[in-house]
């Protein structure tokens, strides 16, 4: 009996349907309408949000009817292949195809929904992690110079990220002391790199002073400092390199020495400069005492103390300094192939 | 040049003048009134617009719109007279003052119509008119319903947009109107 009714209703709809407006009442209703809306723009400085009329995103069809079973079977697998990858990659060491997937994707989800200092204590951990695949490497005779140098990368990474905290920085010391065997393995092989990069290097580079911007002055004239340089507070009185607060060794003067020694005359002869005073040096001074030897050395010491963590840093102080000390090196070569080729 | 905002409105104009119109006529059975209030509809539609606010489905929203009016309009009503809008429909349609006012309408402005057009106009609007009275019977909270459903083709979804209600009420009120009817053409076989 309802579906007579509903059948009713629609030929009763049909027929109402037939109730419009006539051509001129539809137009002078449009006009009015026109002339408002004319009138009465957007206001420019709230636009009006697009109206979505009712018409399918283009946006969200990728996922309408048609497409859903090709989106399932992505998303499957996604889930098992990429879930899979990423399981894997959970043991995998520098050298490994997955070993990217574990740093690059595992260990940056992780953390995601942690707090900062949690994710500080849990970058302590990894850094703990690097040393194990160290030992593991070692112990299979894999540790070479190629995996050490992705290891200290990565190894570097968690440290500056666990020294956000006093709280991780206390996790990071006893991370490496629970894994002080791994990680005088890795001090070893690092001492070993190093030192054969500083045996290369040319004496002069080594024992490399003062920096060759800075003039001497002599009496009466006054002192130009270079313009690219950084300023410190630095007491001049002629009285040794003690006064710069910096250890030198008895047997070879320090690079710093040399340049006070070079300066003092012309500190005591000139009147523009008072024995204490406020000073601008180049920065190659402050690093003069950096250099691989003297690093290498204090290593050395750190090693003797098992201060590892200590001496990690300083061993790769010492390499990344011989680094650049070589490219000097290099470069100066070339400065002098070049003077002495025939103008 | 019209910004693509009021090109989407005018359009809309064009494609439910027409049924917002008779759903007006359906709640205020006057064709004049009717007329106005389908105005006052665009005109508050555009201010709505004109704030920034967006719109989802733009036929429902239009129906909200003129449901409001209405209601704004009944209360007017209200305040002046004593008559209700349910009193306005329990005394019935005034059916020839609408057909007149169309015809005058159609009269003073169809400039090439000939006579033979507006007789079948005319005649066309008296069935439709007919077919609403005939809905006009229903009590009123199933009319609304009914003729959103039955006469303008919209969705259940819609219906609800429209009204405020959920589906579900909508559903029910439909399947009661229904039955309503039945007893009434059972009545009018007796």
């Amino acid at each position: 009996m309802n579906n007579e009714i509903e059948k009713k209703l629609q030929d009763v709809g049909k027929i109402a349907r037939r109730t419009t407006l006539s051509p001129s009442e539809k137009n002078l209703i449009f006009k009015n309408v026109d002339a408002f809306v004319r009138n009465n723009p957007i206001q420019a400085a709230n636009p009006a949000q697009p109206i979505k009329i009712n018409r399918p995103s283009p946006y969200f069809s990728v996922f309408s009817f048609q497409y859903r079973h090709a989106f399932s079977f992505a998303l499957i697998v996604f889930v098992v292949f990429g879930g899979g990858t990423s399981y894997a990659a959970a043991d995998a060491l520098p050298g490994d195809i997955l070993y990217s997937v574990k740093v690059g994707l595992n260990e940056k989800i992780a953390p995601l929904f942690l707090s900062d200092i949690k994710k500080a204590t849990y970058s302590a951990s990894l850094a703990g992690e690097r040393l194990q695949e160290a030992a593991s490497l070692a112990a299979t005779g894999n540790l070479d110079d190629q995996k050490i140098a992705i290891i200290e990368e990565q190894f570097e990474k968690q440290e500056s990220k666990a020294a956000a905290s006093a709280e991780s920085e206390l996790v990071f010391e006893e991370v490496l002391k629970k894994n002080e065997s791994a990680l005088s393995i890795l001090v070893e092989k690092k001492r070993e790199s190093t030192a054969a990069l500083v045996a290369s290097l040319p004496p002069e580079v080594v024992s490399e002073t003062a920096p060759e911007t800075f003039k001497i002055p002599s009496a009466g004239e006054p002192v130009n400092f270079p313009s690219d340089s950084k300023s410190i507070e630095t007491d001049m009185t002629p009285s040794g390199p003690a006064a710069f607060g910096i250890a030198s060794s008895e047997s070879e003067p320090a690079p710093i020495e040399i340049f006070a020694k070079k300066l003092a005359p012309a500190v005591e002869q000139s009147p523009t400069v008072n024995t204490t005073a406020s000073l601008t040096v180049t920065s190659d001074i402050s690093t003069a005492s950096s250099t691989p030897a003297k690093l290498l050395e204090k290593g050395d010491r750190a090693v003797e103390a098992k201060n590892y963590g200590e001496a990690f840093k300083l061993y790769r102080k010492a390499y990344d300094a011989a680094n650049e000390a070589s490219a000097k090196a290099n470069v100066d070569k070339v400065d002098t192939a070049l003077d002495a080729l025939p103008k | 040049m019209a910004s693509n905002l009021e090109q989407i409105f005018i359009k809309s104009y064009k494609e439910n003048a027409d049924a917002l119109f008779r759903f007006c006529f359906l709640k205020v059975s006057d064709r004049e009134l009717a007329k106005d209030l389908l105005q006052d509809v665009f005109l508050r539609a555009w201010q709505y617009l004109q704030k920034g606010n967006s719109v989802d489905n733009m036929k429902s929203f239009l129906f909200s719109v003129a449901r409001n009016a209405v209601i704004d309009e009944y209360r007017k009503k209200k305040s002046t007279t004593s008559t209700s809008l349910d009193a306005l429909f329990e005394e019935g349609f005034d059916f020839a003052a609408g057909a007149t006012g169309f015809a005058g309408g159609a009269s003073g402005a169809s400039g090439g119509m000939n006579g033979g057009d507006m007789i079948s106009a005319l005649d066309s609007v008296r069935d439709g008119e007919r077919a609403m009275k005939f809905l006009a019977t229903l009590p009123k909270k199933y009319r609304e319903a009914i003729h959103l459903q039955y006469v303008e083709g919209l969705s259940l979804g819609e219906i609800s947009e429209i009204t405020g209600e959920s589906s579900n009420n909508i559903s029910v009120r439909i399947h009661r109107g229904l039955e309503k009817l039945r007893e009434i053409l059972k009545n009018d076989h007796e």
